[in-house]
């Protein structure tokens, strides 16, 4: 017995060192060495057709600093994160308490709730697409209720282009969230909320003073995943614009101006990288932020 | 809140609820109403969501072109592919992380968790320099499979999940002399049902919808997937029906799924949403 016991962890060891190791140094080999060229890349100039690397020093990360298009990118990122990454969370959250409650056909209501989470970023954009442009339903409803004056191609107007896509993404990622949400209700206690009601709090102070404290674990992870994903956000940019961030880069993100400078014609990989390693650092340290914010929320409360 | 309501509360409460089910709703029927209608003309149609008549015409076009064709079969062999390879690969690595005791299994999770930190904006140039200098893998099915054979966060999930087991149940198969791989496929891989379906059916979802790395791997429209293609179909003609018809198509197999497989969609995200 002792003995097999002995050969069962000679083999663990062997099994370690055969099967586990290789592949997880390998894949650690492949994205660290990626980390240290795009670095190396960031600082030169590259040029892939004529395999050239030209060293040119903090060039690249002048360029991001000084050339207005860069600039460009980087506040409608931000915008989008600072709408969409609230919005999401708040509206999960909302909605979650409302569908957790006991109501009739609440599971029918929880299907159609669900439905968005289905599409594919193409489908979304293509979908949305139709509902704001010329002939779509946004502006047929908004001349009948009185919002729009004149029937108008939404998708060319530099004000409204940004908007459609955070429009498409809170829609679409809303129900994610909340079924996030709806899960982690379930250990709510019910007695609190009944306790809560004994002592004649509406629906409102429950949902403030109980749901909303005990959520916020969830919350946090809801709001930080939110953040990393709406600053890497790129399909439903670039479906939208086909690739051009337009009109008159309105819908330019840093990731599809990444995606331009590396994989388009404008062929500089090096501004690439470093667009793309400044782009993580401020990923970083806005995930960073956001989780301060909620544990320091959670000591007065 | 099942109880006591006032009429007012009641009515704000149903028409709220009502209101976000048709916005959540509407746009789906209008994708598929949208893809039976006749939108040649260029004549704004007076109706967007009822044609004035069924008409098939969409769905014969996409189906009579070469080009649409493929797209659907690389979106399978795109999806599929790396759901087996996928799922095997990171139930296995993750199971022996969690139960195998070897010297130095400790170090490995640290460098694979911190893998998972590393954003994928600043190895997305180098792999790209990688795969197609290195490896040549543009306009190759392995360009998006290679990397499709192992994820890190599900290794992770299923390593998080696989200590949870009893250590008793594996001793005693291997003590009862059943074969280590015996073991991992009759004993191990029944108990990791649930995060093995849930693992295959969000790796599922992530590459039928996968939508970069198509785009700069592949040169050849031949070998977009349904993604990337209709999305190129937008552009072409402002023809709506051809793009509602789009969105359909690339909607219908993750319906499908999530109809046979609803409590693992809800149970995956409750389960990826709790990890963090």
């Amino acid at each position: 017995m002792k003995k097999k016991m002995n050969r069962n962890k000679l083999y663990d060891h062997i099994q370690g060192y055969t099967f586990i190791s290789p592949a997880i140094v390998l894949l650690a080999v492949f994205v660290y060495i990626s980390i240290v060229v795009a670095i190396y890349m960031s600082f030169n100039e590259v040029n892939l057709f004529r395999w050239t690397f030209d060293f040119v020093g903090f060039n690249n990360y002048k360029r991001i600093f000084t050339e207005d298009r860069i600039f460009k990118a980087f506040s409608n990122t931000t915008k989008f994160v600072a709408v969409v990454a609230p919005m999401q969370t708040v509206l999960a959250l909302i909605l979650a308490a409302v569908l957790n409650s006991k109501i009739r056909a609440q599971k029918a209501f929880r299907i159609v709730y669900f439905l968005p989470t289905l599409t594919s970023s193409t489908a979304l954009t293509m979908i949305f697409m139709f509902i704001f442009s010329i002939s779509g339903p946004y502006n047929t409803i908004g001349k009948a209720l009185g919002f729009v004056q004149e029937a108008t191609n939404w998708l060319n107007e530099p004000k409204f282009a940004l908007k459609i896509i955070m429009c498409m993404n809170i829609w679409s990622t809303v129900p994610y969230y909340m079924t996030i949400y709806l899960s982690a209700l379930q250990d709510v206690p019910a007695s609190l909320y009944e306790a809560a009601e004994v002592d004649g709090a509406n629906a409102v102070l429950r949902f403030l003073n109980i749901t909303v404290p005990h959520m916020k674990p969830i919350t946090s992870f809801v709001f930080i995943t939110g953040i990393i994903g709406t600053f890497q956000m790129f399909d439903q940019a670039y479906i939208f614009s086909n690739g051009s961030g337009g009109p008159q880069n309105s819908t330019l993100t840093v990731a599809l101006m990444v995606y331009q400078y590396a994989f388009s014609l404008l062929n500089d990989m090096g501004l690439a990288s470093a667009v793309a390693i400044v782009l993580s650092i401020v990923i970083i340290i806005a995930s960073a932020l956001a989780n301060k914010l909620n544990k320091s929320e959670k000591l007065y409360s | 809140m099942n109880t006591k309501m006032s009429k007012f509360g009641e009515i704000i409460y149903w028409s709220g609820l009502i209101i976000f089910a048709l916005l959540f709703i509407f746009p789906f029927i209008m994708m598929i109403t949208g893809s039976f209608s006749d939108t040649r003309t260029i004549v704004p149609r007076k109706n967007f969501w009822i044609p004035e008549y069924i008409y098939y015409g969409n769905y014969k076009n996409f189906f009579s072109n070469d080009k649409a064709l493929s797209w659907v079969k690389n979106s399978f062999i795109y999806a599929i592919v790396p759901v087996i390879t996928g799922t095997f690969i990171n139930t296995l690595v993750g199971y022996i992380l969690a139960k195998k005791n070897f010297k130095g299994r400790n170090f490995l999770f640290l460098l694979y968790i911190s893998m998972m930190l590393v954003p994928s904006q600043v190895s997305l140039v180098p792999n790209y320099v990688m795969y197609t200098t290195v490896f040549k893998f543009t306009d190759s099915y392995l360009a998006i499979l290679v990397p499709g054979m192992w994820s890190i966060s599900n290794m992770f999930l299923m390593r998080q999940y696989a200590t949870t087991l009893p250590d008793s149940i594996i001793e005693a198969a291997l003590i009862d002399g059943s074969g280590d791989f015996y073991t991992f496929f009759k004993i191990i891989f029944p108990m990791v049902k649930t995060p093995v379906a849930v693992m295959g059916i969000f790796a599922f979802l992530a590459y039928w919808n996968i939508y970069l790395p198509v785009l700069i791997y592949m040169n050849d429209p031949g070998m977009y997937n349904l993604t990337v293609g209709v999305g190129t179909m937008v552009q072409l003609d402002g023809n709506y029906g051809m793009q509602m018809l789009g969105a359909v198509i690339c909607m219908v197999p993750v319906f499908i799924l999530y109809v046979f497989c609803q409590r693992y969609f809800v149970e995956g995200i409750s389960l990826t949403g709790l990890k963090g």
